[in-house]
């Protein structure tokens, strides 16, 4: 098993930080790739709200896609800061790994960070560290 | 329906967990900070606002600390988010409870009462800066937070101790749900 990229998104829409592990598949133009990925997210968590028949429960509907080749987890906090990992398609839920993430390690070091400007792009050195500790240290983190 | 979840086991659950600082080197500091803005600023007024803006700064961060420690489920309306607040946010943050009246669904809005608040221990305001309104950090604080999670709202203190009430009140009014951001090319 393994992961092979990370994205987060601010609330604004902006892709404020991405890292890649074992991709294999070179992106031509990463910019593009990451609005694409936003617009991607914004439209099928309306359409999964929108065909619920109960839209009010479903804010969070969307957790993952999987097809044969991969899987797309994907874990957005109330204030609408969303996280995208992308594994291998036997991986686990790995939401959970996200939101430890989220809790560990973006609030500790990014939100609590006073040089850092809400809505900009994470350049922290500590986060950067910490992220990678966590991600190689979780089980379905492995080369293949 | 679920049951509603019981906001007051889950404030004081994460009340023992999260990290605490001397309580009067809390307040003594804020009072330092207030103080420094009077003397900083001058008029009173503008005390008033830059407190505000200086809570609005703070609540736009402290929400993520509170949704990442507090594991609130999603509120499913203003008045669950009043009830949240009063339980889990005032608990977790300064250990203590507010207690939510005055629910008028028509606005909507509601209250904000606090018994205790530590920020005024130890607290006299003089003569001349009977307008200060000493913790209005605090409304800028719920303003920030708010608006984090798509709720625009007005916050403002209606009573005050330190004026010669006998509770604070903070009145919390929602002014318009926002929006969240369209993708470019998308609408």
């Amino acid at each position: 098993m393994t992961i092979f990229n990370l994205f987060i998104y601010s609330r604004q829409g902006n892709c404020i930080y991405y890292e890649e592990w074992n991709r294999k598949n070179v992106s031509s133009n990463l910019d593009e790739e990451q609005k694409l990925m936003y617009g991607f997210l914004w439209q099928i968590k309306n359409f999964v709200q929108k065909s619920s028949p109960n839209p009010e429960l479903e804010k969070t509907g969307f957790h993952f896609f999987r097809t044969n080749s991969y899987k797309l987890h994907f874990f957005e906090t109330a204030t609408n800061i969303k996280f995208v990992i992308t594994s291998d398609p036997d991986a686990p839920d790995l939401r959970d790994l996200l939101k430890t993430i989220y809790k560990n390690t973006f609030v500790e070091y990014v939100i609590k960070n006073p040089l850092y400007t809400m809505g900009e792009p994470v350049r922290c050195e500590l986060f950067v560290e910490k992220l990678q500790l966590e991600v190689r240290a979780h089980t379905s983190y492995k080369q293949k | 329906m679920a049951s509603k979840p019981n906001y007051a086991r889950i404030g004081d659950q994460v009340f023992r967990d999260v990290e605490k600082i001397n309580a009067e080197l809390f307040t003594l500091t804020y009072g330092a900070i207030v103080a420094q803005l009077l003397k900083d600023f001058e008029d009173v007024e503008e005390v008033n606002n830059q407190l505000e803006k200086m809570g609005y700064n703070i609540g736009l961060r402290l929400i993520e600390e509170f949704l990442a420690r507090s594991n609130v489920p999603r509120c499913s309306d203003f008045k669950d988010t009043a009830e949240v607040i009063s339980k889990v946010g005032f608990k977790m943050f300064l250990g203590i409870n507010a207690t939510v009246t005055n629910w008028d669904p028509k606005k909507p809005e509601f209250s904000l009462v606090l018994e205790e608040n530590p920020l005024i221990d130890f607290v006299e305001v003089p003569e001349q800066y009977q307008s200060l309104v000493y913790s209005n950090i605090l409304c800028g604080v719920i303003r920030g937070a708010l608006e984090m999670v798509q709720m625009s709202v007005e916050c403002r203190f209606v009573r005050d101790v330190l004026k010669g009430d006998d509770a604070s009140e903070l009145k919390v009014t929602l002014k318009a749900m926002l929006e969240e951001e369209v993708p470019v090319g998308e609408d």
